[in-house]
């Protein structure tokens, strides 16, 4: 579905992506996990099309879109929900969700995915009128991946959704995660808690200082020596 | 004589009202002060000026029409050419202001080698037509200048609050960045920014002009640079911040001259300015930014 070759990427001057070359099938759940500064972001941000490459290209279902705008990716179906969730906090959780929706023009689809949200996050369902910045850190990311389905994704990127979040809020939003995978989206999650994101991916990637050190199925990666020494704690 | 002063002050409000809006919504988006909307207000009022004595001079509206969609393009233009490129080259702000200043220079010259230097006489409405206002002799165009200002600033308010595009100009203050990653057309909504801010300066520049009856190539900076203290005043980036300023800044201005002297009214606009700077700089309505992490 997604494939991605020897992608090179500079964050100012420092170079944060060394080739890194991966592919995504359709509906699966993929995750890279990795310390802080491995380059996640910037992969993130190389994908949805707010960072150009230096070198390497990106080919989504067969198309090369590695030079299209973050709008075309969208577009196309392909959709970041960033790190620290950037919401709209002077937009009601309504407001919010409209804006997700902004390249989808067909008010039957929408009106549908705006209902799918709901029944996905019950708890942002009575605040629909209220500002999204006076919501709590779980509703936020709630919302934030809401809103990032509203465009309709064939693949929901999500960065770091488990920050600063509860271990049972965490819990709540892979449950949530694995639930919209059944329901037919893929997604591609990065993660630094490790062990939250492999017990729910098929497969992984490790990611260091830029580039991809292990790859393997979820199972594999957890009982990987070098992955529980690094990334699990022992 | 005080009811006299406030419908003076809140004729000349509107017409600082509106050109501030164009300042604050731009600001609010791109953290940019777009000198540029001073020299807007003045070319609008030319084009205006060339079109009724040339072209269009059997109507009034079809001028005013001509005039708004020739600014909405000047604006977009504007964005396009000067700030667009130091934008995506992700520039600082600092040079967007600079070039914004230049655009202020050319569009001030082309006027000037065009219009002349000297005072021309500019079309009114209903010249010579008053209503007495419970002692307070309100002129036929001072009433058109202040409705058409409430009927613009109620298509403002449901403009941002209800309209797709409006919307969308409210996201990007908010947060630019996630505007990119929801696939919006963020270029061209800044682009749209910059066209109804003219838009807003060229009513302003147009309905002054109609007040004065004159047309001088000074007009623009003069109510541009008051507008713009009227923004500061108001809490810049805030629309309703820019429109309470802006009346606030006029009447204050029309009881100095009424109570006191005409010529003390120019120093109450920047004598404000420079003290909103020193003392709460963010305005009435400005608020420090507060982000949750």
């Amino acid at each position: 579905m997604l494939k991605v070759n020897n992608l090179h990427t500079y964050y100012g001057n420092i170079k944060a992506l060394r080739g890194v070359s991966f592919h995504v099938e359709k509906g699966e759940i993929l995750s890279f996990i990795g310390a802080n500064g491995a380059g996640k972001s910037t992969l993130m941000n190389t994908l949805s099309g707010t960072l150009k490459p230096k070198f390497g290209e990106i080919i989504f279902e067969g198309e090369d879109i590695t030079k299209l705008s973050p709008r075309a990716r969208v577009q196309k179906g392909i959709i970041l929900c960033p790190e620290g969730r950037q919401i709209f906090p002077k937009f009601t959780v309504e407001e919010n969700l409209l804006m997700g929706a902004y390249t989808v023009f067909d008010k039957e689809l929408n009106k549908r995915n705006y209902d799918k949200v709901f029944e996905l996050f019950p708890q942002i369902k009575d605040r629909q009128k209220q500002l999204a910045g006076t919501l709590s850190g779980g509703e936020q990311q709630m919302l934030a991946i809401g809103r990032a389905l509203m465009s309709n994704p064939k693949i929901l990127m999500l960065d770091e959704p488990s920050l600063g979040l509860s271990p049972i809020l965490v819990e709540q939003i892979f449950n949530l995660i694995n639930e919209i995978n059944k329901q037919g989206t893929t997604i591609l999650l990065v993660e630094q808690n490790a062990m939250a994101a492999l017990e729910i991916s098929n497969r992984a990637y490790a990611l260091e200082t830029g580039e991809i050190i292990i790859e393997g199925t979820g199972e594999e990666l957890l009982h990987n020596d070098v992955i529980r020494k690094s990334y699990l704690g022992g | 004589m005080l009811l006299q002063i406030l419908v003076n002050g809140i004729s000349l409000g509107s017409i600082y009202a509106l050109t501030a809006i164009g300042y604050s919504l731009i600001y609010s988006i791109l953290q940019l002060i777009n000198m540029s909307n001073a020299a807007v207000f003045l070319t609008s009022a030319v084009i205006f000026y060339a079109l009724y004595t040339s072209l269009t001079g059997s109507s009034v509206l079809l001028t005013f029409i001509l005039t708004l969609m020739a600014a909405g393009a000047i604006g977009y233009v504007i964005e396009v050419i000067a700030i667009r490129p130091i934008r995506e080259k992700g520039d600082s702000n600092t040079y967007a202001l600079i070039s914004s200043i230049g655009v202020k220079t050319i569009l001030e010259q082309i006027c000037q080698g065009t219009f002349g230097s000297e005072i021309k006489q500019f079309p009114t409405l209903l010249d010579g037509k008053y209503i007495d206002l419970f002692g307070a002799r309100t002129s036929a165009i001072q009433i058109i200048i202040i409705c058409t200002t409430l009927l613009i600033l109620f298509f403002m308010n449901w403009f941002t609050q209800k309209n797709r595009v409006g919307r969308g100009l409210r996201a990007l203050s908010q947060n630019l960045k996630a505007c990119h990653l929801m696939g919006m057309p963020v270029n061209t909504l800044i682009g749209v920014s910059f066209a109804v801010g003219s838009m807003l300066a060229a009513v302003s520049g147009v309905a002054y002009c109609m007040y004065l009856k004159s047309i001088s190539i000074s007009v623009g900076s003069a109510i541009g640079n008051k507008a713009f203290a009227a923004t500061v005043l108001g809490g810049i980036g805030e629309l309703k911040g820019a429109v309470v300023g802006g009346y606030i800044l006029a009447i204050a201005e029309n009881l100095v001259s009424g109570y006191w002297s005409m010529s003390a009214s120019n120093f109450i606009s920047f004598g404000i300015l420079i003290l909103v700077l020193i003392i709460k700089p963010t305005g009435i309505f400005g608020k420090k930014e507060q982000k949750k992490v």
